[in-house]
């Protein structure tokens, strides 16, 4: 959380009293969600670990709470800010995002701040379980480790221009955005990128998405890139009719080392019996150097009341079989070492609120 | 003679549930200052999903939901909106978690919501038109 987005939720919690329920100008809104998780690996061994914790001996560290605030300052301008605590952090309260946007008309608004990241269907809520079918939304696309793709981030910080138009069931969205994106490890300043959205009903959402910006790593395994210019492009398809669910995300991603130049994505097939959803969902990350992965997931989404859901999922990763040893990454696909068995489980069950 | 009473109860059931009908019809509610008379169906939808946040005039909208489990609410939903209560759910959980929007406020009743819009000159409700008093006005439906 930078000066930027503690400045725009200091700004928040003074520009509007407090309310539980209301949301008229000058009031503020609170809304949450909780995801409680347990995910283990199978056959990766002893100090093994699977995209960030998960290993053999098990993790509930994918467990999060949330809280959204927001208000309508006044006619144009309105904030959000979310903070979190995540068992990955020790539950250390803190700032998720937050931002002020102007709405100039229907067409056209103006976000400043700490502002979610734009890339990927299902990013902008990532944090936010529910809203998606599987534990951890597909990591071929979406992890944010070192090691990872590097395709989205939770937030960046700068300036986001939203066009859209409205048809009848349609809209089109067009969001340019820069600004700079904390990589954990380092930066990626001069952040420009633009998203073209498509949405007809909430049936069928169509994205298209390319960014680029300098990288700033002085230090870590991934100072060799310091300098050089990370570019990435991905599109997505989503379809969610009454019963039948399917996404796809396909991305390209350069960081000026040969090696680390990747494509990743994933296909996910789902179908809804009731309150039942039953998914299956294929991954991929190839990476120039060897070491990507491919990964098969089945799922099962169970809707217990209308804003809580159970799922389980248990997912078969094979990593690539090329070690990179050039301090640039290390891993095999998103293990940070080489695992004991060649292909791995990954099983997990979730209890995911919103409130 | 079998004829005319079979033709007599149905016209009585049709008549009754006419009547019912009527009483069970929800219509939009605007403040008396409001210079609109009409919405379209078009427009309903999309500012009670957060997507337009303006009157087709220009002017702010603040719309206005009834409770969660009340009748009025689950006519509105299905007939104007045409979204479940768990597809709204997930709906508005996309929304609310990027900051892009927030749900219409909650009135818990006609009674409260007639005083609200009364009151808010940006307002947009619904009720049951047999709840319609002078101090709102009622819009058409295109």
């Amino acid at each position: 959380m930078n000066k930027l987005g503690q400045f725009c939720i200091a700004t928040l919690c003074m520009a509007a009293p407090f309310t539980a329920t209301a949301g008229e100008i000058g009031e503020i809104q609170w809304h949450g969600f909780l995801t409680g998780a347990y995910m283990a690996t199978s056959g990766a061994g002893e100090d093994v670990h699977y995209a960030g914790d998960v290993s053999d001996n098990g993790t509930t560290k994918d467990t999060r709470l949330g809280l959204t605030v927001t208000t309508q300052v006044d006619e144009k301008w309105r904030f959000a800010a979310q903070m979190k605590a995540k068992g990955v952090d020790d539950f250390q309260m803190e700032m998720d995002w937050a931002y002020a946007t102007y709405d100039y008309s229907d067409g056209f608004a103006v976000n400043v701040g700490e502002i979610k990241y734009p890339v990927g269907l299902y990013n902008e809520y990532i944090e936010v379980g529910y809203t998606y079918p599987w534990i951890r939304a597909p990591e071929t696309f979406y992890n944010q480790d070192i090691f990872g793709p590097n395709l989205t981030r939770i937030s960046y910080s700068g300036v986001g221009l939203e066009f859209s138009s409205l048809g009848d069931e349609s809209e089109t969205n067009l969001n340019i955005f820069g600004g700079l994106l904390d990589v954990g490890d380092g930066h990626v300043n001069q952040l420009i990128g633009a998203k073209l959205g498509f949405n007809w009903a909430d049936i069928l959402r169509l994205q298209l998405s390319a960014a680029t910006g300098l990288m700033e790593i002085e230090a870590g395994p991934r100072a060799a890139m310091n300098g050089e210019r990370h570019t990435s492009y991905a599109a997505g398809i989503g379809l969610d009719m009454e019963s039948f669910v399917f996404s796809t995300e396909i991305s390209a991603a350069t960081m000026g080392v040969d090696v680390m130049d990747s494509t990743s994505g994933y296909v996910m097939m789902g179908y809804r019996f009731g309150d039942f959803m039953p998914h299956v969902t294929y991954g991929h990350w190839d990476v120039k150097g060897g070491w990507g992965q491919k990964d098969i997931t089945l799922g099962l989404r169970t809707e217990l009341t209308s804003n809580t859901a159970l799922k389980i999922d248990v997912k078969q990763v094979t990593p690539g079989d090329k070690y990179n040893n050039n301090d640039v990454s290390a891993g095999y696909g998103l293990f940070n070492a080489k695992p004991e068995e060649d292909k791995v489980l990954i099983y997990g069950v979730a209890l995911e609120l919103v409130f | 003679m079998k004829t005319y009473v079979s033709t007599l109860m149905l016209m009585v059931v049709l008549i009754f549930t006419a009547a019912i009908a009527h009483a069970d019809e929800v219509v939009l509610i605007v403040n008396p200052a409001n210079t609109l008379s009409e919405l379209t169906l078009k427009d309903v939808k999309k500012i009670y999903l957060g997507k337009s946040k303006f009157f087709p005039g220009g002017g702010k909208v603040i719309p206005a939901d009834q409770l969660e489990k009340s009748t009025v609410r689950k006519i509105f939903y299905e007939v104007m909106i045409g979204k479940s209560a768990s597809r709204l759910k997930a709906y508005w959980s996309k929304r609310i978690f990027t900051g892009k929007g927030t749900p219409p406020i909650i009135k818990k009743n006609d009674e409260a919501m007639l005083a609200w819009v009364a009151e808010q000159p940006l307002a947009l409700g619904y009720v049951y038109r047999k709840s319609v008093n002078d101090s709102v006005k009622v819009l058409n439906l295109k």
